[in-house]
C-alpha cells in the first residue's frame, strides 16, 4: 500500500509507464534482433531520419510469444529436475485485433505465479510451469494443480482422449513422475491440509463414497468419514473440513478428523469457502447467478459462524489468503473489500468481466488471476487483476480450445 | 587545373565509412536497449502511447542526425531531453488540433482506463497533467527515472537550485491538487 505523496506518485507513475509492454518492438527493428542489434535494424530507424519531421510511423504490437517464466529446467535444491520440454507458445493479440474491445487494450503483465498446466490442446501432455520451473506431463493426461508440496504439486490428474475418463489424485514430482495415492478405481483430490503434510480426497468403491484423509509423505490413509455422491468441498482449515455429502441437499458438515461430523449451523442454503491459509471463511449464494449477500464469518463455537463482514448484491466472491482482502463479483460489477474496515477498496471491474461463477486464483493477498470468456465468439483471456489498488493486465490470451491452460492454486 | 579536395573533419578522426559504421551500430543498439524506456518517458508526458511512440522515434531520428554533436558519453541525456521537448512540441500541437479532431487514444490518465490503473494512480496521473510542462517534466525525471538533480538539471536544461524550486513548487501544487479532488 503506498501512504505518502511520493509514495503515490513513484507508484502511479511506475505504473502508468507499465503499460507501455517490456517487449515492444520498435518499428524497423525485427524481434529476434532486439537483444542482438544488427545493421539490419537501422533500416527502419534511417527512413524515418530521412522524414524527420514527419516521422509519424505508428507501430503496433502486432503479435508475440508469451515468456512463461525461464525455460529452465532446475528443480529447487534437494528435489530431482525434471527433462527438458520445449515451451508451446501462446499467441497474443493486437489490440482491437481480436474483438475483445477495451479487453485487447489491456496490456500484458509477467507471467503468472501460480503452477500453469500448458497443453497443445485438451488432449492433454504438455507441461507444468511454475516459477522457472516447467515439468513435462504424460501425454494423455492432464493434470490440475491443488496445493504446492515439497519437491512437487498434488492434483488431480485426469486421462483424457476415451469415453470413460479416470481420475487420480497424486503427487507430480519435480521430475515429471506421477504418484497416485492407492489403487482405488475413482478418487477426486479435494485440497491440502493447513500444514501442508495431508490431503483429503474423496473415494469411491462399489457405490460408497467416503471422504479420506491421506499422509502425503507415503499415501497412508489417515481417517475417513463417510460422504454422498455428489460431495461438496468447502475447504480445509484449523477448524477442520468442511463439506456438504450432497450438494442437493444444502447441508454443510465440520469434520475433524478423528471426531464424527457435525452440522453447521446458520449456512442457510449457502455455500461455505474455506481457504487452508486463514480462519476467516466465505458464504456465497448457494445458486449461481442468483446476486445476494456474501459475507466473511468465523467459527464461534463448535459449529456457529459469526460474521466479519458482508457484501450485498454479489453472485460469488473469493477471500484473499490471508483473509484481509475480499473480491465480489455480481450484476453491477467486481468490487474489492477490506474485511476488517469494512470498506471497499480501489478496485471495481465492470460488469460482466467476471464470470458469475469465477471469483479466480489469489497469487497473493492483493493479485488475482481471473479467466474471462468474451462474446461474441467467447475468446478466453486470462487477467490479473489487483483488487485492492485496481487496475488489470492480460496475462494470456488462450485462443479457443488450444493451447489449453489449466491454473492451479499455490 | 587540379581542384584540391578539403577535409571538413576534426583532424585525426576516423574516415567517413568507419564513422558512419561506428554511428549505425551504437545508434542501433541505443535504439534496441532504450526505445521502451523512451516510450514510457513520453508516455508520461503526452498520455497516449501512439504519440509517445511518435516522440521517441523522433528523437532517436534526431539522435542519428546529430550523432556526431552529440557523442556516445551523452546520447541518453541527449535522448531524454530529445522525448521531453518532443513531448512538450506535441502537446503545444495538441492543444490547437483538439479544436479539430479527438486524440488518437484516451490518455491513460482517463477514466477509461482506470480498470487498468486504478482510481487512486488515475487520479494521482491526472493531477499531474494539470501542472506546468516543466513542474511535471521534473517531477517525471526525479519521481520515475529516480535522476539526481544534478542529472535533471542537465537534461533540461537548468541550474540545479531551479530544479529543486521547481520540483518543490510541483510538489505543493499537486498536493493541493490532489487535496481539492477529494
Amino acid at each position: 500500500m503506498t501512504n505518502t505523496p511520493y509514495d503515490r506518485l513513484t507508484d502511479a507513475l511506475a505504473a502508468a509507464a507499465r503499460t507501455v509492454p517490456d517487449d515492444l518492438v520498435p518499428p524497423g527493428l525485427p524481434e529476434q534482433n532486439r537483444r542482438h542489434p544488427s545493421r539490419g535494424l537501422l533500416v527502419g530507424l534511417v527512413a524515418a531520419a530521412s522524414v524527420a519531421a514527419a516521422a509519424l510511423v505508428v507501430p503496433s504490437l502486432a503479435s508475440g510469444d508469451t515468456e512463461l517464466g525461464v525455460a529452465g529446467s532446475q528443480a529447487p535444491p534437494g528435489c530431482p529436475s525434471p527433462d527438458p520440454v520445449k515451451e508451446i507458445a501462446l499467441p497474443r493479440s493486437a489490440p482491437g485485433k481480436a474483438g475483445g474491445g477495451w479487453l485487447d487494450g489491456l496490456p500484458f503483465g509477467t507471467a503468472a505465479s501460480l503452477p500453469v498446466t500448458v497443453m497443445k490442446d485438451a488432449s492433454g501432455g504438455g507441461y507444468l510451469q511454475d516459477g522457472s520451473l516447467r515439468v513435462p506431463l504424460r501425454a494423455g493426461y492432464q493434470f490440475q494443480a491443488v496445493g504446492r508440496i515439497q519437491c512437487g504439486w498434488i492434483g488431480l490428474s485426469t486421462r483424457t482422449g476415451t469415453n470413460r475418463q479416470r481420475f487420480d489424485a497424486g503427487v507430480l514430482s519435480t521430475s515429471g513422475a506421477f504418484r497416485s495415492f492407492g489403487s482405488a478405481p475413482k478418487q477426486v483430490v479435494l485440497g491440502l491440509s493447513p500444514d501442508g503434510r495431508q490431503v483429503v480426497v474423496v473415494r469411491s468403491t462399489a457405490g460408497k463414497h467416503r471422504l479420506t484423509v491421506l499422509d502425503l509423505a507415503d499415501g497412508r490413509e489417515i481417517r475417513s468419514t463417510e460422504t454422498g455422491a455428489v460431495t461438496g468441498f468447502g475447504g480445509w482449515n484449523t477448524n477442520g473440513i468442511w463439506f456438504s455429502p450432497n450438494l442437493l441437499e444444502a447441508r454443510t458438515l465440520l469434520w475433524r478428523p478423528g471426531q464424527e461430523p457435525v452440522a453447521v449451523d446458520g449456512l442457510d442454503g449457502h455455500r461455505i469457502v474455506v481457504q487452508r491459509t486463514t480462519d476467516r471463511m466465505l458464504v456465497v449464494p448457494g445458486a449461481a447467478g442468483q446476486p445476494d449477500c456474501v459475507r466473511v464469518v468465523t467459527l464461534a463455537g463448535a459449529n456457529r459462524l459469526a460474521e466479519v463482514m458482508r457484501a450485498c448484491g454479489a453472485t460469488d466472491g473469493a477471500l484473499s489468503h490471508d483473509g484481509s482482502v475480499l473480491q465480489t463479483t455480481g450484476p453491477s460489477g467486481s468490487r474489492g473489500y477490506l474485511v476488517t474496515q469494512n470498506k471497499p477498496t480501489r478496485f471495481v471491474g465492470p460488469p460482466g468481466v467476471f464470470d458469475s461463477d469465477s471469483a479466480g486464483s489469489w497469487e497473493d493477498d492483493e493479485h488475482v488471476l481471473v479467466t474471462l470468456s468474451i462474446p461474441p465468439r467467447f475468446r478466453r483471456v486470462l487477467l490479473r487483476c489487483n483488487v485492492v489498488r485496481g487496475g488489470c493486465l492480460r496475462v494470456h490470451d488462450i485462443p479457443d480450445d488450444e493451447p489449453a491452460l489449466l491454473v492451479g492454486e499455490r | 587545373m587540379t581542384s584540391k579536395m578539403v577535409s571538413l573533419r576534426r583532424p585525426g578522426a576516423p574516415p567517413l565509412a568507419a564513422a558512419d559504421d561506428d554511428r549505425d551500430a551504437t545508434v542501433s543498439q541505443l535504439y534496441a536497449e532504450h526505445w521502451t524506456s523512451m516510450v514510457r518517458l513520453a508516455l508520461l508526458m503526452v498520455g497516449d502511447r501512439p504519440c509517445a511512440e511518435d516522440v521517441a522515434q523522433e528523437a532517436f531520428a534526431g539522435i542519428y542526425r546529430r550523432w556526431e554533436a552529440v557523442g556516445e558519453g551523452k546520447a541518453l541525456a541527449y535522448l531524454r531531453s530529445a522525448v521531453l521537448n518532443g513531448a512538450r512540441s506535441a502537446l503545444r500541437r495538441r492543444k490547437v488540433a483538439r479544436l479539430y479532431a479527438p486524440p488518437a487514444a484516451p490518455p491513460v490518465w482517463s477514466a477509461e482506463n482506470a480498470v487498468m490503473l486504478g482510481e487512486d494512480r488515475r487520479e494521482v496521473l491526472a493531477a499531474l497533467t494539470t501542472l506546468p510542462a516543466r513542474r511535471r517534466e521534473v517531477l517525471v525525471l526525479r519521481f520515475y527515472l529516480h535522476l539526481s538533480d544534478a542529472d535533471i538539471a542537465r537534461t533540461l536544461g537548468i541550474s540545479e537550485v531551479t530544479v529543486r524550486s521547481t520540483a518543490s513548487r510541483a510538489l505543493r501544487s499537486l498536493g493541493h491538487k490532489l487535496e481539492a479532488s477529494r
